[in-house]
């Protein structure tokens, strides 16, 4: 039980950390994108990114089987050249969290860097900075706050992502069960004691996470 | 005010319309509660959906003023429900196992409780899969990455098919390729989307997946795994007695095991 808690507990984290740093590769791409280019679809692209924080995870569950899974759009052409099937695998579980923490990531970021002063922009490029330094070393250190609290909140939203990882990554016992889908499955089998263990390890870690997360970003910025 | 005008007016519309579809919603609540209907609340396996369905029609017709509510989840899921004090009328389990725990908490009525059907565990591959296993220990090939059953702590078809693994040797093996559904018809599902390889199910389960699934091992070896016996039985201090062994006997009628027969399900004779 004891060894069954502390996996659970390393893949949750796990999970966790590679979604929320591919949330950060995407996510700030993709809000600078929105928040400084004008094309046609815009709209539409952050409608559809924004989808999965609204909708029930099961929704998004849904639509990621139909696209990742063994018979899926794209799950299915995997497949067939690799003998690969994403699903029950951890990958799975990170797919599933990073497709529900983006847009957290998204909007936070978004927001924060279109409240950077456009004077500041426009001398970094007046003084023959191109876009990409201007982004580098200008937009995103003075977002840096914006973008902290939606890494915070991406991190926190992967570690607790249940619905859409329970149906992509299944309920593998010493494979793909994170700490929510022990919790729940300890839960129906009636393991209360289990259950608790596992149930205060995610409390305590959820606070402590906070914790630091908040000192953290006091004192950086 | 020019300017303020247009919002007030938007916004009285607004809440206007919200207390109106939220007055609809309640009106309407009342309006089926006036209608007076007896309730008589079923809890059941998943596997008996199909069977308990048409049974729930036959039995309305000859009971128009009862209204049946049928749920159906795994049976521990259901065995929970009950101990919780969900309101629930009739218990019918797919294990002995989950009907013992609630007999033994003295909430089943005495004397309510019959066995009314049987079943199978069979191996279940996707329709398009060429593995065609011999026995059950052809499920340790390297071939077969991933394998489904039932959650074994939570559904019925899971404990059996654990013990089926675990009687024929193979489960250390293969325990690190198996993927948990929670419930039957779940196991079904997984095989039929072709996301795993293979599965233990119920022969029921198999026979109404017959046109995304084949069943490649018919029958798990005899005395493999306790006998699959699904229970029926009263739950104490339900509303309606009456509806309730009403029920029970439409489930026992000719029609009604005429119904599960049809679903595959093995039946006792007296």
């Amino acid at each position: 039980m004891e060894s069954s808690l502390a996996f659970s507990l390393k893949l949750s984290l796990k999970v966790a950390s590679v979604a929320t740093l591919l949330v950060m590769l995407f996510g700030t791409g993709i809000a600078y994108v929105l928040a400084k280019k004008n094309f046609p679809g815009k709209e539409v692209m952050d409608i559809l990114l924004t989808l999965p924080l609204v909708m029930p995870p099961t929704v998004t569950g849904y639509y990621l089987i139909v696209i990742f899974g063994r018979n899926g759009y794209i799950g299915k052409i995997i497949y067939d050249m690799t003998g690969f099937s994403l699903m029950f695998t951890w990958y799975a579980a990170v797919l599933a969290s990073f497709v529900v923490a983006l847009p957290l990531m998204i909007k936070t970021t978004r927001a924060a860097i279109e409240s950077v002063d456009e004077k500041l922009i426009n001398a970094s490029y007046t003084l023959g900075r191109s876009e990409f330094e201007t982004a580098l070393k200008v937009i995103f250190p003075l977002a840096g706050k914006g973008i902290i609290a939606g890494v915070v909140l991406s991190f926190a939203r992967a570690l607790g992502e249940f619905g859409a990882t329970l149906m992509l990554a299944g309920n593998m016992p010493g494979r793909t069960d994170t700490m929510p889908i022990a919790i729940w499955s300890l839960a129906g089998g009636g393991d209360w004691p289990g259950a608790n263990r596992m149930v205060l390890m995610l409390t305590f870690m959820s606070v402590i996470f906070l914790y630091v997360a908040n000192r953290y970003s006091r004192r950086i910025i | 005010m020019g300017f303020v005008r247009p919002v007030r007016i938007k916004s009285c519309t607004i809440i206007l319309t919200i207390s109106l579809l939220l007055a609809l919603c309640f009106m309407q609540v009342k309006g089926v509660e006036a209608f007076h209907y007896d309730e008589l609340s079923i809890s059941a396996a998943m596997s008996l959906k199909m069977p308990f369905e048409e049974i729930e029609k036959l039995f309305e017709e000859h009971h128009p003023d009862v209204d049946v509510l049928l749920n159906f989840n795994s049976s521990g899921k259901l065995r929970q429900q009950i101990e919780a004090g969900a309101p629930v009328d009739i218990f019918a389990s797919a294990s002995v196992k989950e009907m013992r725990r609630l007999l033994d908490k003295r909430m089943i009525a005495v004397g309510t409780m019959r066995i009314l059907a049987g079943n199978e565990i069979v191996v279940i591959v996707p329709g398009d899969s060429g593995f065609d296993p011999g026995s059950f220990s052809d499920l340790k090939d390297e071939s077969i990455k991933r394998i489904v059953i039932g959650n074994p702590d939570t559904t019925p078809v899971g404990m059996y098919s654990k013990e089926v693994l675990q009687s024929t040797g193979v489960w250390d093996a293969v325990k690190d390729r198996i993927v948990f559904a929670e419930h039957a018809r779940q196991v079904l599902d997984y095989v039929a989307r072709g996301e795993v390889d293979a599965g233990l199910a119920y022969s029921t389960d198999a026979m109404l997946g017959r046109r995304d699934v084949k069943v490649v091992i018919k029958k798990a070896p005899r005395g493999s795994h306790r006998e699959i016996k699904y229970p029926i039985g009263v739950v104490k201090g339900v509303n309606n007695r009456e509806a309730a062994d009403a029920f029970i006997a439409a489930v026992f009628s000719k029609e009604g095991r005429d119904i599960l027969r049809k679903y595959g399900f093995r039946i006792f004779e007296r």
